[in-house]
């Protein structure tokens, strides 16, 4: 490998100069440089091919006929090392026949020697403008996400469109709110757009996330305490619904709160009265509650875990988030957006999206929704070593993700609607995932995309034999 | 032991190197550079050898020295 390669800025187009004669390398490099390309100059020879996976060239100018290795053999090696980087051949007895193996080979052009500078110039100019427009077509969609941005929500197509119509119409009105979705579908950034773009914008916005706590804290948490309410209650303590008081307090994963929480927060939303757990009066408050849940809260209520009149006091506004795979035209608008946020919190000068990364992107079944999305393009912008994002760069950072997904290939990352890990895997999917894998269980959980004991668990509870 | 014929490639080749640089020096010179005669008295004296050889290629090679 000798010297290795020098380090470069990453933004211009880089060009791979091989020639056996050291003046036609040196005139090769200073005109493209003048062309705003790097140029990385080699004599040839096979130790080049063990560099050239490393070298990533945009663009190859070989010569044709060299002593240890001819530029055809080394344009073969190129199309394999790496596929996106364009080659232009030169020689000096160009012959119609070789003209027309080098073309089938995929060489943009066959230059004769004494080389045509103009030609020449010209050709670097097509390669540089090609990046360019990739590199235009992602700062178009950095914009464009910019521009349907709202309160930090990239969304262009109808369904967010509509979201943001509603969150604007239901935002100057501090009625409590229920916000639903999938995981990683948006709901805390829905719930502060309700904040933000309302009258309590200079209140306070306290979340809580009602999963993360036992129930006597959540008690103590939400309420508060009075003096010596417990062992323990030395001082008497206010709690979150009292601190968000002119403000807005967001229930997160409200399916999760106990029944008897559930009763007392019923309470404070009916009588607009909070009391500290032990303590014997109430104090009035005015919070604007915003709640959210990833459960189909009607299916609890009917299962008996969530108290039925509270929700029906909650889901009098529902505020539902459609999730990413029936949205797929945001794709490109939230990719551009963390691609512009992670490339530069990386550093790293990611210039757009080869074609095919997109299509990956565009169609991945997403049962992680935004947050996935998210994830994928930093783990891609994290190992990307600058310039275009490939197919090969996403499928990796997808499965990541995943780790079934690397497993089973990248068919797994192909549009597969009903085969998300979510709890509405009812009892049809699931039977029919067993016989279309002839009742072989292991095959059935890796296409329903959950453990093996998890489809045993969801078999028994659905009464699957 | 290189035949005339691929000595005159070569040539060819240095020549296309002189008259290159030639020309690039020419374009960043600033137009009233006053080089740029000099340079371009480089690229003429690097067509006419080219012109040379060209002619030396058209003709039977000559015998080896
Ligand atoms: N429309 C969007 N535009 C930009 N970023 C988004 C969008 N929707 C979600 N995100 C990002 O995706 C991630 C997940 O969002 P959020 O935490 O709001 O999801 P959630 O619905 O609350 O998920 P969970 O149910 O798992 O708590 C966050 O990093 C958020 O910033
Ligand atoms: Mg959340």
């Amino acid at each position: 490998m000798g010297n290795g390669l020098p380090l470069m800025p990453e933004h211009d187009p880089r060009l791979l100069v091989v020639d056996d004669d050291p003046g036609m390398r040196a005139l090769a490099e200073r005109f493209a440089q003048r062309h705003g390309y790097q140029v990385i100059a080699r004599e040839g020879g096979h130790e080049l091919l063990t560099e050239l996976p490393a070298i990533r060239a945009d663009v190859a100018l070989l010569d044709r006929n060299m002593p240890e290795l001819g530029g055809l053999d080394i344009l073969r090696a190129i199309r394999k090392a790496d596929p996106t980087c364009q080659v232009i051949l030169m020689t000096a007895e160009a012959t119609v026949d070789s003209a027309i193996e080098a073309v089938k080979l995929g060489a943009l052009d066959y230059l004769a020697k004494p080389l045509n500078l103009e030609r020449l110039g010209e050709l670097l100019g097509t390669v540089r403008e090609g990046i360019a427009s990739r590199r235009l077509l992602l700062a178009a969609d950095m914009a464009l996400a910019t521009q349907c941005e709202f309160c930090g929500m990239v969304g262009r197509g109808p369904a967010m469109q509509e979201l943001f119509d509603l969150i604007r119409r239901l935002a100057p009105h501090a009625r409590t709110s229920l916000i639903t979705g999938e995981t990683g579908t948006g709901k805390e950034l829905v719930a502060r757009a309700l904040h933000k773009s309302g009258p309590r914008h200079k209140g306070r916005y306290v979340a809580f996330n009602c999963a993360a706590i036992t129930e006597s804290l959540a008690q103590t948490e939400l309420f508060g305490h009075a003096r010596g309410a417990f062992t323990g209650a030395v001082d008497a303590k206010a709690g979150l619904f009292e601190h968000a008081d002119g403000g807005t307090l967001f229930l997160d994963e409200v399916g999760e709160l106990s029944l008897s929480v559930q009763a007392q927060l019923l309470r404070v939303l009916e009588n607009g009265e909070v009391q500290r757990v032990g303590a014997l009066d109430g104090k009035r408050i005015d919070v604007r509650v915003i709640a959210a849940t990833n459960r189909t809260l009607a299916d609890e209520v009917a299962a008996g875990r969530f108290r039925q009149d509270l929700y029906y006091r909650l889901n009098v506004v529902e505020i539902p988030i459609v999730p990413l795979r029936d949205r797929r035209e945001d794709i490109v608008y939230l990719t551009a957006a963390f691609v512009r946020e992670f490339a530069a919190r990386f550093g790293k000068q990611v210039l757009g999206l080869l074609p095919g990364a997109e299509r990956l992107l565009h169609n991945a079944p997403w049962p992680g929704n935004v947050r996935e999305l998210r994830n994928v393009i930093e783990r891609a912008c994290m190992r990307s070593e600058g310039g275009m994002l490939s197919e090969r760069e996403v499928l990796k950072a997808l499965g990541g993700a995943r780790p079934e997904a690397v497993a089973a290939g990248p068919a797994a990352v192909s549009v597969v609607p009903c085969a998300e890990p979510s709890p509405e895997l009812t009892r049809p999917i699931i039977v029919q995932a067993l016989q279309q894998e002839s009742g072989n269980r292991s095959a059935a959980a890796k296409q329903l995309r959950i453990s093996r004991r998890a489809l045993y668990r969801r078999m028994q509870a659905l009464d699957i034999s | 032991m290189q035949t005339t014929e691929k000595t005159l490639h070569d040539l060819t080749n240095q020549l296309a190197v002189v008259s290159g640089f030639a020309e690039i020096l020419l374009a960043d010179a600033a137009p009233d550079d006053r080089r740029r005669e000099d340079f371009e008295e480089i690229q003429k004296a690097a067509a006419n050898a080219l012109g040379l050889v060209a002619q030396l290629q058209g003709q039977p090679a000559p015998p080896v020295p």
